[in-house]
């Protein structure tokens, strides 16, 4: 049997619910699948893998075909590789759902005191300076430049207190698997890192004073890249973090121990 | 085997102590007459100095003994104050030798054995060719193959894949315009001499005849050809690129020799790079990624080949070497919602440029032209940038101007990185950032890939754990009974 190259295979997006696969897959048209099904399978045969696999792949793509619930916004040609990498996927053994967990709450507390501590500290310095250019007749331009940073550092306090800190909370997120730390973090740019546990070199925990009141700490991942800091989360979750981290990463690749 | 420093290395010390210092030497013997209270301290400091260093000298050859064990190397200092330090031998990444004019006299090289780690470095500096050849056999056969070693190394005899001919070089000085190199060395000689000074260049002029300047002009062009063609000569005379079964060589220099060479699954990655004159040329250098630090070399590391090697060499070479790190056509290029971005993104640089234009309006031009230059540099970029995944290979294309295709294996990386600013996110694309282990590490930026394809990625990332191998000693069961046993005196209460 003999079936005409599509031009396009459209596929949207891959991913597993608790072991269910849910594939997002749309071709073009049902001739495109069963060529790109041929692909796979003449893929298996050079693989020595099952076709039992295959079947079940068979079964997700064609019933979602089905259904017609995707919207599919992507186009891209669909290589043997990635159709391995699907089938990959439906075997279920790959993927476990990271569970996203956020900060303390006391987080928003202990930046908030961080910063009023900072603001009153530079608040003084201000003043000082500003009596200061009137003492010793500095140029007379800079009063407007410490009267304007007086203003910026007094509507910073609020601005922290209701804004920046409850984002700041709101946006951090990491999560931890067997094999994986996940670390999800910005507000103006967002971060995601996928950092192995078997290339985490050192764990730290630290404390300072405003976090000792408040009981939370941070703990200090090092990688050979540099490192992830997760901030801010209770003592008893940090020291059980710290000590499932350092398990897991206790694990050494054999090509570099 | 164990290594110790033959006495020889005495004699070398002497000399090269006296070739690094020539210049405070030559000040001291010039003022040897004089009998200023300042220069006899200068005189008397630095001679306790020269001692001093000499004497340490001395001490380091005569009580440092390596011992090339089973496990690894353990290196034995001192005399007064002992030290010994053991570093494993898997740790080892690459093996590199340097060999100047004065160590070649005396027919040895110095060898440095390269670890992740700056502080575990080890170097001997006066280590002779066969020493130098079974050391490196020790750094760099493989742990698990200890029993067939004998068969193995006569198994795979070395195989010669690529030398540089004296056509290559020659090729190489005209496509490099070494020539040129004349006139950073005239100028030099005309300002420290001077030479307008003494001599009145109009009257010369006038009394040479034409015959006599076409002769001169002649002169001078062949001195400029000649030392361009001496300068590539010097660096990629006899450059060498050889292999057997498990091993990399490069081998170059002339009067000086340098060597490099890496076990083949301890590359971590292989970079194809060219800038605009190389792909008019047809070239492409290759660099092999170390988890080792690459010693600095003159004109070009030692882990980047001929930077002259034809394309389709430079692609058979690797097919030959390390078949897996083959390159193929990509699959995912820059998402086309980008296109927008490449205008819209603020040109802070070209501003801050054009922003100085009010106290000297010469920026403004300037700024101009870096504004131009700035998106001709993002439309490149958008147009290169491309990826492929496969199972257990990844491959990376990034950069403007000088584009560099990254191979590596899933397993060598370290760390996987999304980032989205504001203007990415309004238009539902982000940057992807892949580190190699490498010293220090390698990160490559793929800008403006549609946000789509981040599950796929991860989750080809995550598959990464099929790649691996644990090494079972860091096991946590096994850990536990070996790092603490339990004595038997020790009496355990269970409640």
């Amino acid at each position: 049997m003999k079936f005409p190259k599509p031009k396009k295979v459209i596929y949207h997006s891959i991913f597993l619910q608790k072991n269910r696969p849910i594939v997002e897959v749309c071709f073009s048209s049902h001739t495109h699948i069963l060529w790109a099904m041929r692909r796979a399978k003449m893929y298996l045969i050079a693989q020595n893998i099952s076709f039992k696999d295959l079947s079940l792949f068979e079964i997700a793509v064609l019933q979602k075909f089905q259904s017609q619930l995707i919207q599919t916004k992507l186009f891209l040609s669909l290589t043997v590789s990635e159709i391995a990498w699907i089938i990959f996927q439906l075997k279920g053994e790959n993927r476990m759902e990271v569970q996203y967990q956020q900060i303390s709450p006391k987080a928003m507390k202990v930046r908030n005191l961080n910063e009023l501590i900072t603001s009153l500290i530079s608040l003084v310095v201000i003043t000082g300076l500003y009596f200061c250019t009137d003492y010793f007749n500095w140029w007379n331009w800079l009063r407007y430049v410490w009267i304007a940073l007086f203003i910026i550092t007094i509507i910073g306090i609020p601005w922290t207190y209701f804004v920046s800190s409850p984002i700041y909370y709101k946006t951090f997120r990491y999560g931890l698997t067997d094999d994986f730390l996940y670390i999800k973090s910005g507000v103006w740019t967002k971060v995601e890192v996928v950092v192995p546990m078997t290339k985490i070199q050192s764990i730290e925990l630290i404390q300072g004073i405003i976090m000792r009141k408040y009981g939370v700490r941070s703990i200090e991942i090092k990688t050979m890249q540099g490192g992830v800091t997760i901030p801010h989360i209770e003592e008893e979750v940090a020291i059980k973090l710290r000590d499932d981290i350092s398990k897991l990463a206790r694990l050494k690749e054999l090509d570099e121990r | 085997m164990t290594f110790r420093y033959s006495k020889l290395k005495l004699f070398y010390d002497m000399l090269d102590l006296i070739k690094n210092n020539l210049f405070i030497l030559f000040i001291l013997f010039l003022n040897a007459g004089s009998n200023s209270m300042f220069m006899n301290i200068v005189q008397w400091g630095a001679i306790a100095v020269f001692g001093f260093s000499f004497l340490f000298r001395i001490y380091e050859t005569l009580f440092t003994k390596v011992v090339f064990a089973e496990d690894g190397i353990h290196i034995h200092k001192g005399l007064f104050s002992k030290s010994e330090q053991f570093i494993p031998r898997e740790k080892f990444e690459n093996v590199q030798t340097q060999a100047n004019v004065l160590q070649r006299l005396f027919g040895v090289q110095s060898i440095t054995m390269e670890t992740g780690e700056a502080t575990s470095d080890v170097t001997l500096k006066f280590v002779s060719k066969a020493d130098c050849i079974k050391i490196e056999d020790y750094v760099l056969r493989n742990g698990n193959q200890e029993k067939q070693v004998g068969e193995a190394i006569h198994g795979s005899e070395r195989q010669v894949l690529f030398t540089t001919t004296i056509r290559d070089i020659l090729k190489a000085s005209l496509l490099s315009f070494s020539f040129l190199a004349i006139i950073p060395i005239g100028l030099n000689i005309w300002s420290d001499v001077h030479p307008e000074k003494y001599i009145n260049v109009d009257t010369v002029m006038s009394h040479l005849s034409g015959w006599l300047l076409i002769l001169l002009v002649l002169l001078a062009v062949f001195a400029a050809v000649g030392i361009g063609v001496f300068k590539t000569f010097n660096s990629y005379y006899q450059y060498t690129i050889s292999m057997d079964n498990e091993r990399i060589y490069v081998q170059k220099g002339w009067l000086s020799k340098q060597s490099f060479s890496i076990r083949k699954d301890k590359v971590q990655a292989v970079i194809y790079k060219q800038n605009g004159y190389q792909k008019l040329l047809g070239v492409t250098t290759i660099k092999l990624i170390s988890a080792g630090e690459i010693l600095p070399s003159e004109d070009q590391n030692l882990n980047e080949f001929f930077p002259y090697l034809p394309t389709e060499k430079a692609h058979e070479l690797i097919a030959i070497m390390l078949p897996e790190f083959q390159l193929r056509s990509m699959t995912h290029y820059a998402s086309p919602k980008a296109k927008k971005l490449i205008w819209l993104r603020p040109p802070i640089f070209a501003s801050l440029v054009a922003a100085i234009g009010f106290w000297k309006p010469l920026f403004f031009i300037l700024g101009a032209i870096v504004l131009v230059f700035t998106y001709i540099n993002r439309i490149r970029e958008y147009r290169h940038t491309a990826f492929r995944l496969e199972d257990t290979h990844v491959q990376l294309r990034s950069g403007a101007f000088t584009v560099e295709t990254l191979v590596t294996k899933r397993a060598k990386l370290l760390e996987l990185q999304f980032e989205r600013s504001l203007l990415q996110r309004m238009f539902g694309v982000m940057s992807v950032k892949l580190t190699n282990r490498a010293h220090p590490v390698h990160v490559t930026t793929l800008l403006d890939i549609d946000s789509s394809l981040q599950p796929l990625i991860t989750s080809w990332f995550e598959a990464r754990t099929k790649d691996v191998e644990i090494d079972p000693h860091s096991q946590y069961s096994s850990l536990k009974q070996e790092a603490c046993p339990i004595p038997s005196y020790v009496e355990v209460n269970s409640k």
